[in-house]
């Protein structure tokens, strides 16, 4: 097993690119994103290389826009469908009304889901090495039904289900993944899945159910709730120490996750074949948490900046506290992005090249270009719904 | 002449070979080691795929539809291309010309949208309204009138702001209910000199004792009560809510951006929500008349009053009896062509006498 990718990204171009998106897109009432999209695509694909040889992203900003307009299209008319949908249902049974929205719910998440796959498939085929393109087959549709008949299972079980969903979905991308006219092969077990998350979904289930038993048992959560409300001043270690409480559990639960994410990759990869060529990675958990940490603290120290400029303003009176907040906001609309890009995605995109491993690194130099045909326009709902960030 | 080599690819195959390059004064001659030709590139067709460029390499091609490439690291021959090839980092002509067709799509798509959420939304927005359930719409009329409270108590130097008098409620509570037939509705009346009425979801009416002051006849004050109850019937306020809402969620898809999106959301959506506000006046005004006349009460002072007001400057605000300023005009129009609707009085003459000192009074 070696490495084979490499990433030489340069921070400052980026951090130039994002900001001049910003600003375009500012002046040109957004419409911009798509071009500015496109560039710091580029550059991020062509940072990575494989044995050598850079990627190439060949997506276009013409590509994106009509893609966005025809889904602006379809989300509209959709709109207004599923609002005549809601209406006539409603006044025909008024009963009906919870279930309508827990219909719009899922509806919503069916829609995450297929624009989740068409973003996969339009980045891979607009992704290139060595001239050969990438591709995702398979269907959209078909995925979209599998993960919403486990997701649904899951809400069920209070996510005992989960794994299988996981299991599922990375089955079914993964053994659809293409390069040239070579399909990867995904043989990853469901038993798996479940080793890897049951920490998280147990200690779900705790909170979930202690938390219930406890309500029912003692009416804490009342009493709390009174102690918030009316004897804040006379007892406040009560709510400090309950906000603690909640602030250590919210900690737990988030590692928990993040570990189970970072092992869940891990094990993926470790089981996909690309011809005669097997994959391993070894992502260490507490880099990825380190990563999350810093950037959780970044981000903090942000806000109470944000939140010095206003107490400022607010010294100053009305006046100076709108042109702070102008301030405060304009800072933040201009860094929320650069922040995530360079200490988030970047971090973590270089971990990832550094710990992804091959047994055959010249089994990408020998692959014929497939005859698949790749989507003729972009990411379309995805783009409209912002699913994948960048 | 120079000469370098480069790795080729067909285009067809992640395979590569070695080839033999042969700079000239108009093109690159490329040839594979064992000697046949590959075939001529013309020095200004070519471009660098790698773009931005990257220091150490150049990926070249030929045409937009040629997926061959000629990667060349060879620093002489990279220092060569860079200064001998004209359009290496431009884009190629068939790409600028899709402009005017992209525009014309964008343009179109946002017509289709905008008449969508133009007609679309008030009918939507509507039925939501119908829909949300009443405990919900009070809990907003609730949250919207504490609101508005606290704003009244500021000005008034923190005063109490909710004017009381038993008799006076009473009689506004009656005219209500003559106009509701059972639907809940409360009236509020608060100290402000602010001449206005708003009608908040979940059937709650504000009075602002300005207007109390500014009418001189007690049926001008009971057209502005039909008015607003009309408001209530017809779910206007929780149907503007809702249209904010869905109008927010909208355009905040086409400007995608969710923080840059929401600055210029708020003032598309401040300018679309006006109009639909001023159809809504419509709608109450034509059915406050109807009220009126059920009742056998006189709209006709209201006209003095809607005139009063419009001399001093509104407040901006949900649902405002004053928002629809700029077509008053019209508004008395149809006052006007309805007539005379009435002779009756609805108060009594005592009533209407605490209703004007109530907010006096309970300071
Ligand atoms: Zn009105």
């Amino acid at each position: 097993m070696q490495s084979f990718l490499t990433c030489d990204i340069t921070r400052s171009k980026v951090l130039s690119r994002i900001l001049l998106n910003k600003v375009f897109g500012l002046l040109t009432l957004g419409f911009y994103r798509f071009w500015g999209k496109t560039h710091l695509r580029r550059l991020i694909w062509q940072a990575v290389g494989i044995n050598g040889d850079r990627l190439t992203y060949h997506g276009t900003a013409k590509e994106l826009f009509v893609g966005f307009l025809l889904a602006l299209l379809v989300m509209t008319v959709l709109l207004g469908l599923v609002g005549g949908a809601l209406k006539f249902a409603t006044i025909s049974a008024p009963e009906l009304i919870g279930i309508e929205q827990l219909l719009n719910i899922v509806f919503l998440a069916a829609f995450w889901q297929f624009a989740r796959y068409r973003l996969w498939r339009y980045r891979l085929s607009r992704t290139s090495y060595r001239t050969v393109r990438f591709f995702q087959k398979g269907s959209a549709l078909a995925y979209t039904g599998k993960v919403m008949l486990w997701g649904i299972i899951s809400v069920i079980t209070l996510g005992w289900a989960y794994p299988k969903m996981r299991a599922v979905q990375a089955d079914y991308q993964l053994n659809n993944m293409a390069f040239g006219n070579q399909t990867f092969e995904y043989r990853g077990e469901t038993r798996a899945f479940y080793s890897i998350y049951w920490p998280f979904i147990l200690f779900l289930n705790v909170m979930f159910w202690g938390g219930n038993i406890l309500n029912f048992a003692t009416d804490i959560f009342t009493d709390i709730a009174a102690v918030g409300a009316t004897v804040k001043i006379d007892s406040p270690d009560a709510v400090r120490y309950f906000i603690g409480f909640l602030i250590l559990m919210f900690a737990v639960a988030g590692i928990l996750y993040v570990s189970a994410k970072v092992k869940e990759f891990n094990y993926k990869v470790g089981q996909t074949k690309f011809l005669n060529a097997h994959f391993a990675a070894n992502i260490p958990v507490l880099n990825v948490l380190k990563i999350g940490s810093l950037m959780g603290i970044i981000n903090i120290l942000f806000l109470v900046l944000i939140f010095v400029l206003a107490y400022v303003g607010f010294v100053g009176g009305v006046e100076a506290i709108q042109v702070y907040l102008v301030i405060g906001f304009i800072a933040y609309f201009l860094l929320v992005d650069a922040i995530k890009y360079l200490f988030l995605f970047i971090p973590m995109l270089k971990l990832a090249c550094r710990s992804i491993a091959i047994d055959n690194v010249d089994v990408f130099g020998e692959v014929a270009a497939s005859t698949h045909e790749a989507p003729s326009y972009g990411e379309g709902i995805a783009d409209a719904l912002d699913v994948g960030a960048f | 002449m120079a000469y370098f080599t480069g790795e080729y690819f067909d285009g067809k195959s992640s395979r590569s070979e070695d080839a033999d390059v042969q700079l000239t004064s108009q093109s690159l001659l490329l040839r594979s080691t064992n000697n046949s030709p590959i075939g001529e590139w013309e020095l200004d067709r070519l471009r660098d795929e790698y773009s931005p460029p990257v220091e150490g390499a150049i990926l070249l091609s030929l045409a937009a539809d040629n997926s061959a490439r000629l990667k060349i690291t060879d620093p002489d021959a990279l220092f060569e291309l860079r200064t001998r090839c004209p359009k290496l980092t431009q884009k190629r002509k068939a790409e600028k010309r899709e402009w005017p067709k992209l525009v014309a799509a964008a343009a179109g798509t946002l017509v289709v949208v905008a008449g969508l959420v133009y007609y679309g939304m008030p009918v939507i927005a509507g039925a939501v309204a119908e829909i949300i359930p009443e405990t919900t719409r009070q809990n907003l009329g609730q949250a919207v009138e504490e609101r508005i409270l606290m704003q009244v108590t500021k000005s008034n130097k923190n005063k109490n702001a909710v004017c009381s008098s038993v008799t006076a409620d009473l009689a506004l509570s009656r005219v209500i209910s003559q106009f509701s037939n059972g639907e809940p509705a409360s009236v509020l009346v608060v100290k402000s000199k602010i001449a206005n009425a708003f009608a908040l979801p979940g059937g709650r009416i504000i009075i602002f004792s300005g207007l109390i002051d500014k009418a001189a006849d007690a049926n001008a004050l009971v057209g502005v009560l039909a008015h607003e109850f009309a408001h209530v019937e017809a779910r206007h306020p929780t149907s503007l809510l809702v249209a904010n809402l869905g109008m927010a969620a909208v355009l905040s898809i086409v400007l995608g951006d969710v923080t840059g999106g929401t600055l210029i959301a708020g003032a598309g959506q401040m300018a679309l929500g006006a109009s639909y506000s001023r159809d809504f006046e419509r709608a109450a005004d034509q059915r406050a008349i109807e009220f009126m006349r059920q009742n056998n009460y006189d709209v006709g002072p209201l006209i003095p009053l809607l005139k009063k007001i419009q001399k001093s400057v509104p407040e901006k605000n949900v649902l405002s009896f004053m928002v629809s300023h700029p077509d008053i005009d019209s508004r008395v129009e149809t006052l006007k062509a309805a007539g005379v609707t009435g002779t009756q009085q609805a108060f009594t003459e005592r009533e209407w006498q605490e209703i004007k000192v109530m907010c006096t009074k309970s300071v």
